[in-house]
């Protein structure tokens, strides 16, 4: 998986077969995936043929164009057009979010903003990260708790 | 008054096309080679193009180029083509790039003529069984104009394809969809695929012919077939060795043509094509990169188009 | 003077400023300067300016700022206050408090007022100047800023300690009978003394504070028997006062009876001998007068037909009296207290106007426990609490009121207290009650009723520029009026009483039985 492209100073786009909430990082990124988009729409001009063969017969096709809209968490670096994505492990995880023995995660706020729409985005995050910092798990189901207020906030009950 | 092409008249062409014509119903009527030409039907019902696709890897090669880069101050060019594998059927695909960096003296077409060729040789020697797709033909007489060195050149590289595709059994299809090539008729004027526009129908194609045309004395030992599917005939070209076998690579490269968005042209060159492209923002992206990393100046007149 | 906060915005007499100080309290002092002058203002409200979200309370053992932290935000916004202030006024030395009607400036300074600020302008008297009555300390400071009354006005105009049963309202009289006996008061003080609390105060004799150039204060406690007025001193109201409602028949004739021997030393027997050469033996009406004075005259002690006591033997300037009532009965306290209030009300009267007659040529200061047994409406000594309330000013008769029930006191006699020092009150009949007679205090102070514990309290009135909540100082005494112990009593009890048995009935030997 490769950078695509620079979409802000915070957002940029992996080209490669990520899926939303999967968390990935460059040489000086973390960052999550938040979108998955088609660069354009090839697949229309085939729209005669069935998903389930399109899939199996012009598997490129299926992939192809597939954007993943990421938006930094950690960035001590920007990331590259055309730089190595990976995705990140636990470890990684553990590692972006001491500061000093403390954890934190100050990037929250502005990627609940980012999110405010698909806020269950960010809710997975958290379960992920409740998984990979158990120690932590009360302070992030507090946080988690404040996500899904807001979720049904935006919900006209 | 005689009308014969390459006259010059006393008229404007407005008023002479009548007279050409004219002179194009002659010609047809004259087509009296065409009844021997043997023709075979391809029995196409529903899904057909995916169960002969099924479990098929086909391999599509296409290459373009960059001329020159130089308003931006950079003297070289650059050739890219891309090499497209799929398994049908599978869900499995693989996308490969080669690129080459050419300075001004070189010939970008054949540079990238060249690269193809090396892309599906490669691909054959990788051996697997596959169908190699390539955009164009193996009979290269638009080189008959050119120098000699070049055109050997590339007449070497294509008879290293055909030899290699002989002696790996891997078939390889060059593939011309609007093809103007004259191998059935002796006028000029009538091409093949008009010749036989008419006499094949929907889903036939002709027996495998062997081009018996020569460029500055050399024959290659090319056949080809056209094949009739949603319009034109097209034009599909091979090596020799494949006419043994020539109903059932024709059914892959009709199928391959049936599984593309326009049904009339192998969808592996359509993705190769759709891989290959260098577009004008990429173009404009790689240009004003080196310039910046290279402190060239860019040229004003560039910069005023902007 | 360091600046505690800075303001936000302004609406009518209050005022917003955010402050980081997490110290500042309901109450307390503070000013913004306006012209030079600085403008006094009290804290109505102080609240977080950013409550937590309530999720972040969600988990007990986990603190909220580690949430805050977590989101990598500062928790400073988190520690600041929005503080209401309500604007009092500066101090003018002829105006007291003007308003300036200005209100401050977004962004300007405001201060804690400084201990001589506060003591300089809220205060009439500094503590231990003549005619001062240093009661207590402010309740929101964590130094001793002194709360100090002025003696004079709470005197010529009256005051009241209203609280609940426990909230220490004896103690706080008890303080302030201190203070008056103190040498810069010198004070002629009564007490009315229902429950017998205030003997204590005799250890002032033995006290050196209260001691100054040959001053030493005197404490007079006079129980149930040295307290006697003779019936013949008694007005013919304060006769009639002292009976129970009499027929229009029955005053006809105590009325002539009186009138022929009045200004005679006659006795309870002599009274009756009147009423029966008058009336007819077998009167009706007679006999009955004659058992009403017998079962309230005769029987009642403090009423004498020799012994009277002076009132310059329990009113003189460096002295208290405490008059002891737990053992009269309910009449007998009234009556007492109707009679002693209005002879030492004509007292001043005669004194100040030169009339002839019995004469205190100082002011008094009558404290009056229980008032609501006194105050009320349907008590016999309300009439004469009235007039005392409404023109003792007049006379240097001042009078303390204490009552648990404010309610029951007539709102006529508490609305002319105008020195008030509220304490703890609970019953929302009190609090209703002070809300409708005391105008002086803002809603806002009100407000604080409930939440004061013992020994706190609000102080307001004329005494004290402005309304303030204080904590009473310690008592120089002890106190007289701790509530009783009973377990320890009985364990008391026990160790000291004769072991027995329980003495069961003898003929009882079952304990069921058929019937």
């Amino acid at each position: 998986m490769k950078v695509k492209r620079l979409l802000s100073h915070d957002e940029f786009e992996v080209e490669g077969e990520l899926k939303i909430g999967d968390i990935v990082k460059t040489s000086g990124t973390f960052a999550i995936v938040v979108d998955i988009i088609h660069e354009e729409p090839e697949i229309v001009k085939y729209l005669n043929v069935d998903a389930e063969k399109v899939r199996k017969f012009m598997p490129d096709l299926a992939l192809r164009g597939r954007i993943a809209k990421c938006i930094s968490l950690v960035c001590k670096r920007p990331p590259e057009p055309g730089e190595d994505v990976e995705l990140a492990d636990f470890s990684d995880l553990r590692e972006i979010h001491f500061s000093n023995g403390e954890f934190c995660m100050p990037y929250l706020t502005s990627l609940i903003r980012k999110c405010r729409d698909r806020l269950w985005i960010v809710k997975e995050y958290l379960n992920t990260l409740m998984d990979a910092i158990p120690e932590e798990r009360e302070v992030i189901e507090i946080i988690r708790a404040e996500v899904e207020y807001g979720m049904l906030r935006g919900v006209e009950l | 008054m005689e009308f014969h092409v390459g006259k010059v008249l006393n008229s404007r062409i407005i008023e002479s096309a009548h007279l050409f014509l004219d002179h194009m119903k002659r010609e047809e009527s004259r087509k009296v080679e065409v009844q021997d030409i043997e023709k075979f039907g391809l029995n196409v019902d529903r899904d057909w193009e995916f169960g002969v696709l099924n479990d098929v890897r086909v391999v599509g090669v296409d290459g373009s180029q960059i001329n020159h880069l130089r308003e931006f101050g950079i003297p070289f060019g650059a050739v890219q083509v891309a090499k497209v594998a799929v398994l049908h059927g599978k869900a499995r695909f693989n996308v490969d790039y080669r690129c080459k960096w050419i300075g001004l003296n070189e010939d970008a077409s054949f540079e990238r003529f060249k690269l193809e060729i090396q892309s599906l040789i490669e691909e054959i020697e990788m051996a697997g069984e596959s169908y190699l797709f390539m955009d164009g033909s193996f009979v290269l007489s638009f080189t008959s104009q050119f120098r000699k060195e070049l055109r050997d050149a590339y007449i070497e590289s294509v008879n290293e394809l055909l030899q290699s595709s002989e002696m790996n059994q891997t078939p390889v299809f060059g593939f011309i969809e609007r093809s103007y090539a004259r191998d059935l008729t002796s006028d000029p004027f009538i091409h093949d695929a008009l010749f036989l526009s008419t006499h094949l129908r929907r889903f036939e194609y002709t027996e495998p012919l062997k081009c018996e045309r020569d460029i500055s004395g050399y024959r290659s030992d090319v056949y080809f077939s056209y094949l009739k599917l949603n319009a034109f005939p097209v034009r599909i070209e091979f090596p020799g060795w494949m006419a043994d076998d020539h109903s059932k690579f024709m059914e892959i490269a009709a199928a391959e043509c049936l599984i593309g968005s326009t049904r009339n042209y192998p969808y592996i060159l359509e993705r190769a094509h759709r891989y290959a492209v260098i577009s004008e923002k990429e173009r404009e992206a790689i240009g004003l990169f080196l310039a910046a990393k290279t402190g060239k100046q860019i040229s004003m007149k560039y910069l005023s188009k902007r | 003077m360091k600046a505690v906060g800075l303001v936000k915005a302004s609406e009518g007499v209050n005022f917003n400023f955010i402050t980081p100080e997490n110290t500042l309290r309901n109450g307390e002092f503070v000013y913004y300067i306006w012209d030079g002058k600085k403008v006094i203002c009290r804290v109505i409200r102080k609240k977080p300016l950013r409550p937590f979200p309530d999720i972040y309370l969600s988990k007990p053992h986990i603190s909220p700022e580690r949430i805050v932290k977590a989101l990598g935000l500062d928790t400073t916004e988190f520690e600041l206050f929005e503080v209401t202030a309500g604007i009092i006024g500066y101090y003018d030395n002829d105006l007291g408090f003007v308003n300036p009607r200005v209100t401050p400036k977004p962004g300007q300074q405001v201060f804690i007022a400084e201990k001589e600020v506060i003591e300089d302008v809220l205060m009439k008297k500094a503590a231990g100047e003549t005619g001062s009555a240093h009661i207590g300390f402010l309740l929101n400071r964590d130094d001793d800023v002194p709360v100090v009354l002025d003696t004079s006005l709470i005197v010529s105009e009256h005051m009241c300690i209203l609280a609940s049963t426990g909230s220490g309202k004896s103690y706080l009289a008890g303080v302030l009978v201190e203070e008056l006996l103190k040498p810069y008061n010198s004070a002629a003080v009564l007490i009315l003394d229902p429950h017998g609390e205030y003997h204590t105060l005799k250890e002032v004799e033995g006290r050196e504070e209260f001691v100054q150039d040959g001053y030493r204060p005197r404490v007079k406690i006079l129980g149930k028997g040295e307290v006697k007025i003779r019936l013949c001193e008694l007005e013919y109201d304060e006769l009639i006062n002292a009976l129970p409602p009499l027929s229009d028949k029955m005053e006809a004739i105590l009325n002539s009876v009186y009138r022929e021997i009045e200004g005679t030393k006659f006795t309870s027997e002599t009274l009756l001998e009147k009423i029966r050469e008058i009336a007819d033996k077998e009167d009706v009406t007679a006999r009955a007068l004659t058992w009403r004075i017998r079962r309230y005259i005769e029987s009642v002690e403090i009423i004498d037909d020799f012994d009277h006591i002076l009132l310059k033997e329990i009113l003189r300037p460096g002295m208290v009296a405490v008059i002891q009532m737990s053992e009269m009965s309910d009449i007998e306290q009234q009556l007492l207290t109707s009679v002693l209030l209005k002879r030492i009300l004509n007292a001043r009267i005669n004194s100040e106007k030169g009339l002839p007659g019995e004469k205190l040529e100082y002011p008094v200061f009558v404290v009056v426990e229980e008032a609501h047994r006194f105050a009320s409406k349907d008590s016999k000594s309300f009439d004469v609490l009235k007039t005392i309330l409404s023109e003792g000013r007049k006379f240097g008769m001042g009078v303390c009121l204490i009552s648990q029930r404010p309610s029951k006191i007539d709102s006529d006699i508490l609305s002319q207290c105008m020195t008030q020092v509220i304490m703890r009150i609970v019953n929302p009949a009190d609090q209703e009650n002070i809300r409708a007679s005391v105008e002086s205090i803002g809603k806002e102070l009100i407000e604080e009723l409930p939440g004061l514990t013992k020994g706190q309290a609000l102080v307001a009135g004329v005494a004290i520029n402005s309304p303030v909540l204080m904590r009473v100082r310690k008592r120089i005494t002890s106190h007289g009026g701790v509530s009783k112990k009973a377990p320890e009593e009985w364990i008391n009890h026990l160790k000291t009483a004769e072991e027995g048995e329980i003495p069961v009935m003898r003929n009882q030997k079952r304990l069921f039985w058929d019937q």
